[in-house]
């Protein structure tokens, strides 16, 4: 758990010389705003311990006062993620709004008009959309014994490898803030892909993208660069 | 002695399996004979999962294998998948799930075993991504569809009617309908708004006071009307759950964003049950919570690993028969609860409201109470004691 944090806190001082999540498409205040006129409270459920005087539920009488750990739980810090689970870690939380009624499910076009969302398809729309990543990028597989087993056409996983080591930075990056952060620092518990592994979701403008077309990704879609991050290609 | 029952066992297991052979496996569960899961626990269980439906072959009566009397080829089924059930509803013993994966309302009647797909949903009724429904009192069906940002409207027999909404309604996410007026959540927009059923025209819309109290709708998700026509709804934008009249007057109000018992992360589905129980999905949490009408937590149940981004919950105390076959021996079913989750391997979930034969709940609560409070007392009198030793040391 710490390790995360600390990969988290990482990504984050890293991250922090953009402007960040504020004015972007998840700062929620560009819908409406609390009366604390918060940003983080949507995403990061706060600790509140409203329970005074002993609240319990009526009927959970052996239950102590109960915390729900909504992401911290055990597809988030699981250290025996051993079993592939697709919504491993924080992409759970990310698909908890991607679910097309607080924020759209559909992507790669505009999602609010009336688009073909049965499309799920290349060049389609709606990422997840039927609920499964099949035809998607795959996310919550491991990718360091991805790394060294595919080794493409060859065993020589030095020559012929398919996939960059996850101990090398993002280093298609030109900027500099990227490229001194590894693949494995935006793997989960530094293996496991998630959605945060290309989505950077705290940063309104990555690279200098505005905020309409960044899509939060870590590399440029320039050269597909943000491919070229992890695939050898 | 021996071999000759040997034998006899072996005969019937051959005619058993000749009798399987012959006519053909039903492809319907069987009931479960546990292990059963309850909540809040065992020894005073209110809630047990009782079944799970994924497709339609969960449903339906199907003949596998081989006939050996039959002269026509077996009909052919198409397998029906649920995929992303956005809704739950309950109507008339049937189960409608809006699926927005499938772009689809499926009904499914548990009773006879049926599960087909709406199919009034065609041309200028198609749907684009119908998310809630909800039914008049003479069955005309509201289908709220974020994408069209429209309501579509289908007669009792199934047939487009017309859709509204197009010019005000942003993004409409569920639906709700009391007498002459149709009641629709704009999650973006932030108000629930009013439409005459007759005129299809917006009269009012409800919910956004000036200031900025956490009752101010922000972000309405979900909608639950009860049997008196008054209004709970899921403001995911503050983590509160507001009950108001129809005219927008706050009635209650309870929750908060937090991660312990009583708050939510992200409040989704919400149904009010006949009783005035209030449940409220938590796709954060992963879990239902159940509140009484003072707002007061009574239990919850579900946890990461039972459910997987829940979106919507509908309570029903039609099929309690036909559901009983899967409780447990001594648990007696009051209420069906019908859960969607966006993920996992209970698409669809189905669980069971009751109580355990032959004991009295109500006693063993009020011990339960009695012995809650002496220990709060029982605390306070120590925090008391504790803070006069030190007023005396100070001194």
């Amino acid at each position: 758990m710490k390790k995360i944090l600390l990969t988290l806190l990482m990504v984050a001082m890293a991250s922090s010389s953009f402007a960040v999540v504020e004015g972007s498409k998840h700062d929620m205040r560009i819908l409406d705003s609390d009366a604390e006129v918060r940003i983080c409270a949507y995403c990061h459920t706060p600790h509140h311990a409203n329970v005074t005087g002993g609240y319990k539920p009526l009927w959970s009488h052996d239950l102590s006062i109960q915390t729900f750990v909504p992401y911290e739980s055990d597809t988030f810090n699981g250290d025996d993620l051993g079993a592939i689970d697709p919504m491993a870690g924080p992409s759970l939380l990310c698909m908890s709004c991607h679910d097309g009624a607080i924020a759209p499910d559909a992507y790669y076009g505009d999602p609010g008009g009336n688009i073909g969302v049965e499309a799920d398809v290349w060049n389609g729309y709606g990422v997840g959309q039927f609920g499964d990543m099949t035809n998607d990028h795959p996310i919550g597989f491991d990718y360091t014994y991805s790394y060294a087993n595919d080794t493409g056409m060859s065993t020589d996983t030095a020559v012929f490898a398919e996939l960059r080591d996850p101990a090398a930075t993002l280093a298609s990056q030109t900027s500099d803030v990227y490229a001194i952060t590894k693949i494995e620092d935006v793997l989960l518990n530094e293996k496991i892909m998630t959605c945060a592994s290309c989505h950077d979701v705290h940063n309104r403008d990555p690279l200098g993208y505005n905020a309409a077309d960044g899509y939060f990704l870590y590399g440029q879609q320039q050269d597909s660069q943000v491919c070229t991050m992890c695939h050898v290609k | 002695m021996r071999t000759e029952c040997f034998a006899d066992r072996l005969c019937y297991v051959v005619l058993m399996v000749l009798l399987i052979s012959l006519t053909g496996c039903a492809g319907q569960r069987t009931a479960s004979k546990g292990p059963y899961t309850f909540w809040p626990g065992s020894d005073l269980p209110r809630i047990q999962f009782l079944t799970e439906v994924n497709s339609n072959f969960d449903v339906i009566e199907q003949q596998r294998g081989f006939q050996l009397i039959s002269f026509e080829a077996p009909e052919k089924i198409e397998f029906e998948p649920i995929i992303k059930p956005t809704g739950v509803t309950v109507h008339k013993g049937k189960l409608y799930v809006c699926d927005a994966g499938r772009t689809a309302v499926f009904v499914i009647d548990f009773v006879n075993k049926t599960f087909e797909k709406f199919t009034g949903a065609i041309g200028r009724g198609s749907f684009n991504k119908p998310l809630n429904l909800a039914f008049s009192d003479d069955d005309y069906m509201y289908v709220a569809d974020v994408n069209r940002q429209e309501v579509l409207v289908f007669d009792p027999l199934g047939g487009f009617v017309r859709s509204f909404g197009r010019d005000e309604l942003f993004k409409p996410t569920d639906v709700a309908v009391y007498e002459d007026k149709v009641y629709v959540t704009d999650a973006k927009d932030h108000h629930v708004k009013i439409y005459d059923r007759l005129t299809y025209k917006l009269i009012d819309q409800i919910g956004r006071g000036s200031d900025m109290s956490p009752e101010r709708l922000y972000i309405p998700l979900h909608m639950a009307m009860d049997d008196k026509g008054e209004l709970y709804v899921t403001n995911t934008g503050t983590g509160r759950i507001i009950k108001m009249d129809r005219d927008g007057h706050l009635l209650m109000a309870f929750g908060g964003m937090g991660n312990v018992v009583s708050l939510f992360g992200r409040p989704r589905g919400i149904h009010v049950d006949d009783q005035g129980l209030i449940y409220v999905v938590d796709a954060s949490h992963q879990n239902i919570q159940i509140f009484n009408q003072e707002g007061r937590l009574l239990m919850f149940f579900g946890g990461s690993n039972e459910m997987r981004l829940p979106a919507s919950v509908a309570v029903s105390t039609e099929n309690l028969e036909f559901f009983q076959q899967y409780a447990a021996p001594n648990f007696e079913l009051e209420r069906v609860v019908y859960v969607s989750n966006h993920f996992g391997d209970k698409r669809l979930a189905v669980y069971g409201l009751g109580q355990r034969r032959g004991v009295d709940y109500e006693a063993e609560y009020r011990l339960i109470r009695e012995e809650r409070e002496a220990e709060i007392a029982r605390e306070k009198a120590e925090a008391e004691q504790a803070q006069e030793d030190g007023a005396a040391a100070g001194q």
